[in-house]
């Protein structure tokens, strides 16, 4: 197993939408969705993404419900709300391009202009 | 856990600290066990699991604070959402329940819209004729002075004008009193003539009544002297529809009875008198002195005319004011005797203003009001006894949902949504109803009624009738609900179904309403029977003359215009020659005064009676062709004809009823009807629903009968008899009620007696047939049915 890389500030609000942009999910499914995706590169909190998702709920970004799992547990599932979804869209477009413009200055030889 | 695995069961509204505690916990819990589940299955033992689950979950406590934190702002957001959506829920679901069931909600809501309605209406109809307040200062200061004559009739009159000055010389009880007599003058001169309401008025009526002009000045002293300068003043309403509300009218002249009259003042808006005069269009528009004659001042107990209103001085009651006008009255036939001899007993009487001008009507609106505020009562009653019903009808649904998870707010809500629903339905309905009500009665009202045309919706009392009816709606409809929340779920789906008859104590409940409704429907239907059938009497009075084909010419001869009578007998001659020349004109008559239509009456004395022995008789005076235009059958001696000329010995034609009594104005009597119909419907509409719910109620037990061999004609006579039974109880009650109440509206009626045996015979008749078709209908669903379905039935 790689060392986890620890997560950018910010950064789990959109990873946690992205995860329940697919399918509405319950808090253990986002934490392995996410170790998935990374291929456990990426050091994810259990308590933050608690935390993310109250507080996501509390703004009207993901609603959650009380469903029953395969196992016929019961689980507090999150989905997506309309507002998520617009934030999702936005948030990520913006973290795309700041994360663009960071690797282009990041990665310039000396001399050459930025682009 | 992949697919599907977002099954949802239960909705949980967001509730108290508690339960926002325990979820967290919950959630929070489950996870750290799928992740032991995880990490074991990767091949870590049970205890190590454990300890990497909650390193790699972090600080629980802070986590747990925070997220406490957010939850609380959460919870108060999905409050607030989810309130709505279940509302929305609950309101489709009742709708859908309510039209599964469309007599029931038909009767609710025309119940109440009844009920609402007509008390709405008859409060606004009461408080404009009866709790108007009169544009006077201090009005329940002010007092109208009557005469009465007991030994020539009933009524009220004026005094003539040595009278009026002996109560206003010689009274110590009033501070002011001014005297008035109504009469009509022409207009003419400038723009359309016109003939105009007005009054003489003495120059103390402004001062006693309190009010001054909104310009200009009222009448002077000076003016109210014979010979004095002839002013008027005029109303708001005139001055504005005749002047267009130009403020230099002061000191225009206007030709009155084809008399120069000086403005001098005009009244403010919304000022009006006589108080009496009801209709817009009866009341004064213009004031102008009364200024005696001296002539008129020596003519004691001739005339009947000058109306008297006085200001009590401090300190003064009613009473003491009708002493002091008796002690008056028993100077004035001290000091003539001459005159105050045989019938003319002159008495005088002092009435409060204030309920002086709807005397006549207080009565009948009163007993209106009483009606339909009963009428109310029995309308909420009603629709109590429906919602408690359904309510019971429904505990096994409420059961069943209770024993699926749904909280008891939640029940009780979906009651309180039912109940708005059907409350907020009649309201509406009773609101239209009542404005319908009120503008009816505007429009066709008798207009001998004061205030009537001012009549509107009272939105206070609007406000309480919808008031009372959502309460008795969420009383009724709650009381189940609430009932079956503190009932064991398992124990009311055991019960429910094996309910037969719908309960004893329930069933004597439904029965009692049944007589009450029965014995006030009877008590109304005698009442309004009554009322019609001296109406039809009234209209089969025979009038005396053939109203059809006949066309009416109203016009005046101005005494300043035809000074001499010749010059008016040669216009009225040309009148009358072209008219009949007009193609299918027959004959022309002319006279003063129309049977029916117009009041003029004078006293007479018959020759050898007693002197000062005077009766009152209308009359009229009339033209050659009058009797024959009128289709006036001639029964003894002859019509007037060319010889009555004026030198020629005066001549009059009477009628066959003269000398018997005088019939009374019966006027208001057919306006009445129209209420006793109304508020008919009402107990029958709730006789029908009472009866006919009943009968449902008891489905299982007649599917019981059924199954034990009874005939289907056997049950539906079970079913009739015994909604027969309550009935005719009732019935037996109304007419003992209805007998009271036909002797107090005696005085109502024309020509039929209180007890009258065809209005009892058709009320009866006409209740029975309510009671068979309400019971019948469902009497005959039961004899059809299927036993077992009706056992099973709830």
């Amino acid at each position: 197993m790689p060392t986890p890389l620890p997560l950018v500030k910010g950064t789990l609000d959109l990873l946690v939408l992205k995860a329940l942009s697919w399918r509405p999910m319950h808090g253990f499914e986002i934490t392995s969705w996410l170790e998935d995706r990374s291929g456990g590169r990426l050091d994810v909190d259990d308590s933050a993404l608690y935390q993310a998702v109250h507080r996501m709920e509390a703004r009207g970004l993901v609603q959650a419900e009380w469903g029953i799992t395969e196992n016929n547990r019961r689980a507090r599932y999150y989905r997506l709300t309309t507002a998520g979804r617009a934030h999702l869209r936005s948030e990520g477009a913006r973290w795309v391009r700041y994360a663009e413009t960071v690797t282009g200055i990041i990665t310039a030889r000396a001399g050459e202009a930025p682009a | 856990m992949t697919e599907r695995p977002f099954r949802r069961a239960f909705r949980l509204a967001p509730g108290g600290r508690r339960r926002l505690e325990r979820e967290l916990a919950e959630e929070l819990a489950f996870h750290i066990e799928a992740r032991i589940e995880q990490l074991v299955a990767r091949g870590l033992a049970p205890d190590e699991a454990r300890t990497e689950a909650l390193r790699r979950f972090g600080s629980l406590p802070d986590a747990r604070r925070q997220i406490r934190a957010s939850a609380a702002r959460t919870a108060h957001h999905v409050r607030a959402r989810e309130g709505l959506g279940s509302l929305r829920r609950d309101l489709r679901h009742t709708l859908r329940s309510l039209r599964r069931s469309p007599g029931m909600v038909a009767v609710i809501v025309l119940t109440l819209a009844i009920g609402i309605g007509a008390n709405a209406a008859v409060f606004g109809l009461v408080s404009a004729v009866l709790l108007r307040t009169p544009p006077y200062a201090n009005p329940s200061r002010l007092v109208m002075l009557w005469q009465r004559l007991p030994e020539i009739g009933e009524g009220r009159f004026g005094a003539s004008p040595p009278e009026y000055v002996d109560y206003r010389d010689r009274n110590r009880v009033f501070s002011e009193l001014a005297g008035y007599i109504n009469l009509d003058l022409d207009l003419t001169g400038e723009g359309t003539p016109e003939r105009l309401q007005a009054a003489r008025v003495t120059h103390t009526l402004f001062s006693t009544l309190g009010v001054k002009p909104f310009l200009g000045r009222a009448i002077s002293a000076e003016e109210d002297r014979p010979g004095g300068a002839k002013v008027v003043v005029l109303s708001y309403g005139l001055w504005q529809r005749r002047f267009g509300g130009d403020a230099n009218v002061l000191g225009r002249t206007l030709r009155l009875d084809e008399q120069p009259y000086t403005v001098v003042g005009v009244m403010p808006r919304g000022f009006q008198f006589p108080w009496q005069g009801t209709p817009v269009s009866d009341r004064a528009e213009l004031w102008i002195p009364m200024a005696f004659t001296p002539a008129e001042l020596q003519a004691r107990a001739e005339s009947y005319d000058v109306c008297m209103v006085a200001r009590l001085a401090r300190g003064v009651t009613l009473a003491q004011a009708r002493q002091d006008i008796s002690r008056i009255v028993r100077e004035m036939r001290r000091e003539h005797p001459d005159i105050y001899t045989g019938n003319l007993q002159t008495q005088a009487t002092v009435e409060a203003l204030v309920a002086d001008a709807s005397e006549s009507a207080r009565p009948l609106l009163l007993t209106l009001l009483g009606a339909v505020a009963f009428g109310l009562l029995i309308a909420c009653a009603n629709v109590a006894n429906l919602l408690l019903t359904r309510g019971v009808a429904r505990q096994h649904e409420t059961a069943v949902r209770r024993a699926l998870g749904a909280s008891a707010g939640q029940v009780v809500r979906r009651a309180l949504v039912e109940a708005l629903v059907l409350a907020g339905s009649g309201a509406a309905a009773g609101l239209a109803l009542a404005y319908g009500i009120v503008w009816i009665f505007r429009s066709l009202g008798p207009a001998q009624i004061p205030g009537l045309t001012q009549a509107h919706i009272d939105a206070r009392v609007l406000a309480f009738t919808v008031f009372l009816a959502l309460l008795t709606a969420l009383f009724c409809g709650l009381a189940p609900a609430l009932k079956s929340t503190r009932q064991d779920a398992q124990q009311a789906l055991k019960q429910g179904g094996r309910q037969m008859g719908g309960g004893r104590e329930r069933q004597r409940l439904r029965g009692a309403l049944v007589v009450l409704e029965a014995a006030s429907a009877m008590v109304l239907l005698v009442g309004a029977g009554l009322l019609i059938h001296s109406f039809i009497r009234v209209l089969l009075v025979p009038p005396g003359f053939a109203p059809h084909g006949v066309a009416l010419v109203r016009t005046t001869f101005d005494r300043n215009r035809y000074p001499s009578d010749t010059t008016r007998r040669v216009a009225e001659h040309a009148i009358i020659e072209r008219l009949a020349a007009l193609p299918g004109v027959t004959a022309v008559g002319l006279t003063t005064h129309l049977p029916l239509a117009d009041e003029r009456r004078i006293g007479f004395r018959v020759q050898g009676g007693a002197p000062n022995e005077y009766h009152w008789a209308q009359n009229a005076l009339v033209g050659d062709d009058y009797f024959r235009a009128m289709h006036i059958p001639l029964r003894r001696g002859r019509t007037f004809s060319a010889q009555d000329t004026p030198d020629a010995p005066a001549t009059a034609v009477i009628n066959e009823t003269m000398a018997r009594t005088y019939w009374a104005n019966a006027d208001p009597v057919g306006r009445v009807v129209i209420w006793g119909d109304r508020k008919l419907t009402i107990v029958v509409v709730g006789l029908y629903g009472v009866l006919s719910y009943s009968v449902a109620q008891r489905t299982s037990e007649l599917g019981v009968r059924m199954a034990l061999g009874a005939q289907p004609s056997t049950v539906s006579w079970l079913v009739v008899r015994s909604g027969l039974r309550l009935a005719g109880l009732g019935i037996g009650i109304g007419v003992v009620a209805a007998a009271g109440a036909g002797a107090a509206i005696a005085r109502l009626l024309f020509g039929v007696v209180p007890l009258d045996p065809v209005t009892y015979v058709v009320a009866v008749a006409a209740l029975i047939s309510v009671s068979v078709l309400a019971s019948y209908a469902p009497a005959r669903r039961a004899g059809r049915l299927d036993p077992a379905l009706a056992l099973r039935a709830e």
